[in-house]
């Protein structure tokens, strides 16, 4: 038999297209033949290794560059952001509550209610409680500025949230 | 995993509904197999992570086109091939179906250890051209068939027989030269 013939055997083989006749036609003349026998022996041994080439991959941001780019990203910064703003938030409410304005503009409103004047007194006691504790750490013009960071912070937590807000709903895959 | 077993097809609906964590199990299911794919036909570590990011990129962009008769995993290397054949074409890398350069001798002679004929056969494979690259790497790594080789590089089955059984030979007197 033809070498060539041989060599076509060992390629269907290799393609995995070789039937059982084609295999045992192969056994046999690789059995008398030391040629194909060698060719043979090439081929299987570097279709092996070509088997055993090792799975490269990308860096390790790579997944974070792709949902990065298709908006799971925003969502994720957002989430970070959120407890911040909420917590900047409070605070900022906190202080416009507890600031002399405030106290001011609610005791000049209220005290044509009686039943308002008492619930007031009773505010006043814990205010005044809680104004003893935080006092200390906010004297002097510091207090008079509390009220306008809250504001502002306010109005920037919305502008954020809203623009988050209009983010996530294009963030579509 | 070849086929669109339960376990992707639910990926893919929960990638659709725009979740993150779906993604992530898709990234992590094939990132490995299409880089190592893009990396031995550009054999350019940075090259190769674009091009494997571009194709993520469009494969999650346009899997509501996505048709489920078909396999998942050919149609992102139909994306990554795709992807690899435009940045040839605009690095000016040659890129020829019928590239008969190559001529081949049968004479084979040395025989080595398992682990050095990998690292060998990895050197050889640089030295193919990118097509035949894709092929010996989509039929003898990835374990496609000739049928789904088709369907991804678009090209008849007979030229891809014809391609890996020289690409085959090529390869390993290359390995011998280089030894």
């Amino acid at each position: 038999m033809k070498h060539k013939k041989i060599e076509r055997l060992i390629q269907r083989l290799l393609d995995r297209e070789a039937d059982a006749d084609e295999k045992r036609l192969l056994q046999h003349h690789l059995s008398q033949c030391e040629e194909c026998r060698q060719f043979y022996q090439e081929m299987v041994e570097t279709e092996q290794a070509l088997g055993g080439l090792i799975e490269v991959y990308p860096r390790h941001e790579f997944n974070d560059r792709i949902l990065k780019r298709l908006g799971f990203r925003r969502r994720i910064l957002w989430k970070r952001v959120a407890p911040v703003f909420a917590g900047a938030w409070a605070a900022s409410l906190l202080a416009l509550i507890l600031s002399p304005w405030t106290i001011r503009l609610m005791s000049q409103g209220i005290t044509s209610i009686p039943a308002a004047v008492r619930f007031i007194d009773k505010i006043e006691l814990i205010v005044s409680a809680l104004s003893h504790l935080v006092m200390p750490f906010a004297k002097g013009s510091v207090a008079g500025v509390y009220p306008i960071i809250g504001l502002i912070f306010s109005i920037l937590m919305f502008y954020f949230l809203g623009k988050t807000l209009q983010k996530e709903a294009k963030c579509k895959v | 995993m070849k086929d669109n077993s339960q376990q992707v097809i639910e990926l893919i609906e929960r990638a659709l509904s725009n979740d993150e964590d779906a993604c992530q199990k898709i990234l992590n299911l094939y990132k490995g197999r299409i880089f190592s794919y893009v990396y031995r036909v550009v054999r350019n570590y940075h090259d190769a992570e674009d091009i494997t990011f571009d194709t993520f990129i469009k494969c999650f962009r346009s899997l509501v086109s996505f048709d489920r008769s078909r396999s998942f995993s050919t149609w992102l290397f139909t994306i990554a091939h795709n992807q690899t054949i435009d940045f040839l074409r605009k690095t000016k890398q040659e890129y020829e179906y019928f590239d008969e350069r190559h001529a081949v001798q049968d004479d084979f002679v040395e025989k080595y250890e398992t682990k050095k004929k990998i690292e060998k056969i990895d050197r050889a494979l640089a030295q193919l051209p990118p097509l035949d690259r894709e092929l010996v790497v989509l039929f003898h790594r990835e374990e496609y068939s000739y049928q789904e080789i088709s369907e991804i590089l678009k090209i008849p089955i007979t030229t891809i027989k014809t391609r890996l059984h020289r690409a085959r030979k090529r390869l390993s007197k290359l390995v011998q030269e280089n030894g």
